[in-house]
């Protein structure tokens, strides 16, 4: 009972710390900057695109290590830094308290930063009329693909502004005024590829607005663990290093944006595998993410890559616990 | 005899630099003031006390207690360190209140106590300010106010009086002296002397991690009888009187300052130049205008240990 009262007081000081800290505002300014992308891109594009690219790509890949590391090196660093560790462990309660304490703390403020990107990413693709409503008709670019013999797009939508086409060092105008939604217009002109360009004009396909059943679901879930994880880490080597961060980082750049990106079993050693393995879908994702390198690699069931998840987090919590309780800390005067 | 504090050949190093070295020492329940130069070893010390770390060699008791991460010791014990961090983002009093929930303290009582142990400092009319609003004196008062707040059977206070201007520092000797009356025992560190003087007479002098002396300061003294003593003698013709105490038994040398005013006289007999110094001066009246050995108190027991 002791022991849940002492690190339910630690959770609390800590989370109230936390909520004024300068590392939460600017967790918080970097989701709502993704979110914001996310939704000046959606008017344009498929909202699967913006899904996994800004989703899995921006948000899980990129902001939520960051987010979860920069949140949990303050665990036990902080205090070691601010030299005040002294009074908490010179109280009667236990050191694994402590640290769980302000864990919790940690992944309360951790999970709702990442699990707010996540939502906020998933409505801005589906709903986010910023840049085009998908009501007018947009103007598209697309080239004649030589091997498949398809049109596809070869630039953003655009609304029914003229468009300015770079060829060969020139800028070359072309009015689109009188282009009617279903109209074609052949280019005469090529891209560096020999490929043949022409305009479309057609009205946003409003189905391809809509994420594939569950992503959002799926998408939060991966985010809120991810950002656990990642806060456990940073977490835990702060028991030993003073600048956890640094190393922290240094991981996240090698195994979890290269290694998961490099084909291959490998990437089976990063968090990233497990989490894309929650939120991918093969029936519906694969389009827009043909040629991600984790396309390539056998994937877990969401359900069995949690399970792992879930383990590892019991195990690394584990080694934390017995780290803290024998572990000497020393302060300069 | 109980002691609080018992230690055995305590010796505790980081890397190559000795903290202690076979440190064997028994504190007496009351106020003991724990000295030495800077680095002589006295945090490390204070440290292995509160279990913040562990003796590398030796044996060390608390209370009865081994202190490393020891709830039940924690219960009994307040710890003011020396280093100036306090959570910069809650209030004085909310400080002491979230230490003493930690501690098992009810919410409630533990907010009454964090005000009474707040005006025990003199911080009453400032607690519910932001710790990073206090100046370094009122943070000091702080820190100790947490230790003391739980009303601990012995309290471990590192430099509490370094920072603090001289009426602070007289109204936190007389909570101390306070504290002792409750019945509780205190142990003080200091490199600044004339602070644990004003505390205690029982001193544990350490010096490069061991243990120099340990006693009452007078008993100490007494000890170091073979060491000459300095006695200063002001007087309007210090040359007649320094030729005549030159000759006394004892005496290994007698100077005149600069200014011609002040005879200082080394003796290995003080009570022989005390017995000899008033026929002498009824006999030349030189002038003689006090008598001043500064060899008792303890910054000079300190010169001579540690040299």
């Amino acid at each position: 009972m002791q022991f849940l009262r002492s690190t339910f007081i630690l959770y609390a000081a800590h989370l109230r710390m936390l909520s004024r800290s300068v590392r939460t505002l600017i967790s918080f300014l970097a989701v709502c900057l993704l979110v914001l992308l996310a939704a000046l891109f959606a008017g344009n594009e498929d909202a699967l695109i913006i899904g996994t690219r800004l989703g899995l790509f921006g948000h899980l890949m990129f902001l939520v290590p960051i987010i979860g590391m920069m949140l949990g090196s303050a665990v036990v660093t902080e205090e070691l830094e601010s030299r005040t560790l002294t009074y908490p462990f010179t109280r009667p309660i236990s050191r694994l308290a402590f640290f769980l304490g302000r864990w919790g703390a940690t992944i309360t403020v951790v999970g709702v930063l990442c699990g707010a990107g996540a939502v906020g990413v998933s409505l801005a693709a589906e709903h986010s009329t910023l840049m085009g409503d998908g009501g007018e008709p947009m103007i598209r670019l697309e080239r004649l693909d030589t091997e498949t013999g398809e049109w596809k797009r070869a630039a953003p939508s655009r609304t029914g502004a003229p468009y300015w086409l770079h060829h060969d060092g020139d800028w070359i105008e072309i009015g689109v005024r009188d282009m009617r939604e279903g109209d074609t217009r052949d280019l005469d002109l090529t891209n560096s590829n020999g490929e043949a360009l022409r305009l479309l004009c057609r009205k946003w396909d409003l189905n391809s607005r809509d994420l594939p059943g569950g992503f959002l679901l799926r998408f939060l879930w991966a985010s809120v663990l991810g950002g656990v994880i990642y806060s456990l880490f940073t977490a835990g080597l702060g028991i030993y290093l003073k600048n956890p961060i640094i190393l922290a980082l240094g991981y996240t750049i090698a195994i979890e944006w290269v290694l998961s990106n490099i084909p291959g079993n490998a990437q089976k050693i990063s968090v990233q595998y497990y989490l894309r393995c929650i939120v991918y879908d093969p029936e519906t994702m694969n389009s827009s993410l043909r040629g991600a390198a984790f396309t390539d690699v056998a994937l877990l069931t969401p359900t069995g890559s949690t399970i792992r998840l879930f383990l590892f987090i019991l195990v690394a919590v584990a080694i934390c616990g017995r780290s803290i309780r024998r572990k000497q800390f020393t302060f300069t005067s | 005899m109980s002691y609080i504090i018992r230690t055995e050949g305590l010796a505790r190093w980081y890397g190559e630099v000795v903290g202690l070295s076979d440190l064997t020492v028994k504190i007496e329940p009351g106020i003991t003031g724990l000295v030495g130069p800077n680095g002589a070893g006295k945090s490390t010390f204070m440290k292995c006390i509160v279990g913040e770390i562990r003796p590398h060699r030796g044996r060390i008791q608390v209370m009865g207690l081994s202190p490393f991460a020891n709830k039940e010791l924690y219960q009994r014990l307040g710890f003011c360190p020396q280093q100036d961090a306090l959570y910069d983002h809650m209030t004085g009093r909310e400080f002491v209140e979230h230490l003493l929930r930690l501690s098992g303290t009810p919410r409630r009582e533990a907010r009454a106590q964090a005000v009474r142990s707040m005006e025990r400092v003199g911080l009453a009319d400032t607690m519910n300010r932001r710790c990073s609003g206090y100046s370094k004196g009122m943070r000091q008062r702080v820190r100790l106010a947490q230790a003391i707040a739980h009303e601990p059977e012995l309290l471990i206070v590192d430099e509490p009086l370094t920072g603090l201007d001289p009426i602070v520092r007289h109204r936190m000797v007389d909570l101390f002296l306070e504290l002792r009356n409750e019945g509780r025992s205190i142990l003080v560190s200091s490199h600044v002397l004339h602070e644990v003087e004003a505390l205690t007479e029982r001193i544990v002098l350490i010096h490069r991690g061991r243990l120099l002396a340990q006693g009452k300061l007078a008993d100490i003294r007494d000890l170091l009888s073979t060491q000459p003593r300095r006695v200063k003698l002001p007087a309007a013709s210090p040359r007649a009187l320094a030729q005549r105490i030159v000759s006394l038994p004892g005496v290994s040398s007698v100077t005149i300052d600069q200014d011609e005013t002040v005879v200082e006289v080394t003796t290995r007999d003080l009570p022989g130049l005390n017995q000899a110094l008033p026929s002498i001066v009824k006999e030349l009246r030189p002038g003689v205008t006090a008598f001043e050995s500064h060899d008792e108190d303890l910054e000079a027991v300190f010169d001579y240990l540690v040299g």
